[in-house]
């Protein structure tokens, strides 16, 4: 397990280095200049220039690319510039933001999901199952923006059981959490009830039946297990998009964290920003991708032993 | 000699409902299984008999399918009414089965010998030492190598003989009764079949339990069974002891499968197959079921479908051409057919046993 980790992380390294390429090549891509947007539409071509130097935006692209990897290296992600803030300092405000909100829209969503899921999957074409895939139809289907306005209308103008601004508080998150989570809450209902389904006409199933076991036992002992790799793989997608920040979300409820800071740094072609977000992001991906590998292998021993 | 009857099916009928229409996989099946005895139920896929096993099990909830009618009796008691608690508590105790497909019948991400342990411990009460050591001796009982490491192994781990003893120890864990066995062989090789055959009979005889043989072989039949009944497009057509089957088969449809069975030693063009295809269960012929397929069909074959002819000695045929030679046998078990739910006339309890 130890060796395949290790073989794993090599492949991690590349997979990080060639998304640097990528991220850095089409950020500049982008129309717009960031000089000009920083200093705005009056602003004399000399200054543009000046900046332009300061930042070393007029160097070759690869030259730029390197002195980047460069300062990546050695953990130096280089000056916001939009803020003019190491990049590193302005994320690590927002990250623990991200970080408690997607936690906590995952929680709830995978165990509100799984009990939905395992509920219509146990009972197909029947009432429970009906509501089930109606609730997790409307998960899907209604904008989480309109979830997050509805609810701020509702909880917070007219209930004033929530702050409308999040303080950062676990009472300030549950809103947004709540919001973040409903789409992902569907998608582990839906693929855990197709997937208990599947797995109820199994052969083992009807051995565990035949067994005389109780049905309780014959769906959380053997059932369930047997269900669970597509619900982590979809889990796993699902948290990694979650972490890459929330823009909708943080927008409808002004929450600070990483969808923002995105969005403002698409804004201004903040280039360094940027970069290191995308590369979070990706990193955020591909350990997600082996921790989801590993979990495989914890729940099932084929993949485990071999 | 009074031989004493562990299960009489009478009179079972078993529909599914389908959303277009419904389908008469079980109708008015009649057999009884003596205690200590083998029965092969045999027929073409599709003739009802994995529906019948399912119906004895009471495994039927969960699909559309549903006994209509009929008695299922175990051990003189009706288990039809009986509430699903009550079945649970018979199923994989009291009547235990084994199915076709060895490698997909145990659970993929269970240790073998838990899923052994789990039916003791649920049956029998064990604690957990007590069922190891049982499931342990079940194991070692069915000639698998290795046993102990075995133990916490996975299924993938074995290939599909030893997954199909181990099947069969779990089966027998509770000492049951009765033993289904579905085409327990037809998913493994030759030689491998012949073992795990073998390794049913001794310890059929081991434990005390009677079987009911599901296989579309009868090779098979005559290997192992006392008693056979052949069944065709959900009806019996044919049922006595193996011996009169073989020798003497009644029913044109016993005596094609018979003559398709490849002879050692004898040189052949072509094996005798039946003609046609079994007849689609929405669209059933009016008289005979077989008759379309026939090759000894008359004009009442088309008309009206036979009753099961009682020929004597438990020997039983549901064939037209029959008719003389069971008028010649005085028979108290003769009447009209079974067809459930229109008119409630039904053949009487007796399959392969002498009255």
């Amino acid at each position: 397990m130890l060796r395949y980790i290790l073989k794993r992380t090599g492949g991690i390294l590349i997979t990080l280095f060639l998304v640097s390429i990528f991220i850095f090549l089409f950020i500049r891509m982008i129309p717009g200049d960031p000089a000009r947007l920083m200093l705005g539409e009056k602003a004399t071509p000399e200054a543009i220039q000046a900046i332009t130097q300061q930042y070393g935006l007029d160097k070759p692209l690869v030259t730029q690319y390197v002195i980047w990897m460069k300062g990546v290296l050695v953990g130096d992600f280089g000056t916001s510039l939009r803020t003019k803030m190491p990049v590193l300092y302005e994320i690590g405000l927002r990250y623990g933001n991200t970080m408690k909100l997607a936690c906590l829209a995952i929680l709830w969503s995978v165990v509100a999901g799984l009990i939905i899921g395992i509920w219509s999957g146990t009972h197909a074409s029947k009432w429970q199952d009906y509501t089930g895939i109606t609730v997790s139809v409307l998960g899907q289907a209604v904008p989480e923006f309109w979830i997050g306005l509805m609810l701020i209308l509702v909880f917070c103008v007219k209930l004033k059981w929530f702050p409308i601004v999040p303080t950062g508080t676990l009472r300030g998150l549950i809103l947004p959490a709540f919001t973040l989570g409903a789409y992902m809450m569907s998608t582990v209902a839906r693929f855990t009830r197709s997937s208990i389904i599947e797995a109820l006409k199994e052969d083992y199933t009807r051995t565990a039946r035949a067994k005389g076991l109780r049905e309780r036992t014959v769906i959380y002992k053997h059932v369930l297990k047997n269900s669970m790799i597509p619900v982590i793989t979809i889990v796993g997608m699902q948290f990694g998009v979650m972490l890459g920040g929330a823009v909708l979300v943080e927008s409808v409820f002004g929450y600070s964290g990483l969808g923002l800071l995105l969005i403002e740094s698409i804004n201004y072609r903040d280039y360094t920003m940027l970069q290191t977000l995308v590369l979070i992001f990706s990193l955020h991906f591909v350990v997600i991708n082996l921790l989801v590998d590993v979990l495989y292998a914890v729940v099932n021993p084929e993949i485990r032993l071999d | 000699m009074e031989t004493k009857n562990i299960l009489e099916v009478k009179n079972l009928c078993t529909y599914f409902f389908m959303d277009s229409g419904v389908v008469k996989a079980v109708d008015g099946l009649d057999f009884v299984l003596e205690e200590g005895s083998t029965l092969g139920i045999v027929g073409e896929s599709g003739s009802g008999k994995s529906v019948t096993s399912l119906a004895i099990m009471g495994l039927l909830k969960g699909t559309t399918g549903k006994v209509v009618e009929g008695e299922i009796l175990f051990d003189g008691r009706d288990i039809v009414p009986l509430s699903e608690e009550e079945r649970r508590r018979i199923r994989g105790n009291e009547i235990a089965m084994i199915f076709q497909e060895p490698m997909t019948s145990l659970n993929p991400v269970i240790k073998t010998g838990e899923q052994i342990m789990e039916v003791i411990r649920l049956h029998q009460g064990a604690s957990r030492e007590e069922a190891k050591e049982r499931a342990i001796q079940l194991l070692k009982d069915t000639g698998l190598p290795r046993v102990e490491s075995m133990f916490d192994e996975y299924p993938f781990q074995l290939s599909g003989g030893q997954r199909q003893r181990v099947m069969i120890a779990m089966a027998l864990a509770c000492n049951p009764k009765i033993l289904i066995a579905d085409e327990p062989t037809t998913a493994l090789d030759v030689t491998i079949q012949a073992q795990i055959l073998d390794l049913m009979q001794r310890l059929k005889d081991k434990v005390g339990t009677s079987i009911i043989f599901i296989t579309h072989s009868l090779g098979v039949v005559a290997e192992v069974c006392d008693h056979v009944l052949v069944m065709y497009c959900s009806r019996s057509v044919e049922m006595g002891e193996v011996k009169t089957i073989f020798k003497n088969p009644a029913h044109p449809y016993t005596r094609g499968l018979l003559a398709s069975i490849p002879k050692l030693g004898e040189h052949v063009e072509a094996l005798e197959s039946i003609p046609g295809n079994v007849p689609n269960p929405k669209f059933m012929p009016k008289g005979c079921k077989f008759a379309p397929r026939c090759k000894e069909a008359i004009e009442k074959c088309s008309q009206m479908e036979p009753p099961l002819f009682d020929l004597g000695g438990g020997h039983k045929c549901r064939c037209w051409l029959c008719e003389k030679e069971a008028a010649d046998v005085r028979s108290s078990g003769d009447g009209a057919h079974g067809d459930c739910g229109d008119g409630g006339g039904r053949t009487s309890a007796g399959g392969g046993v002498n009255e």
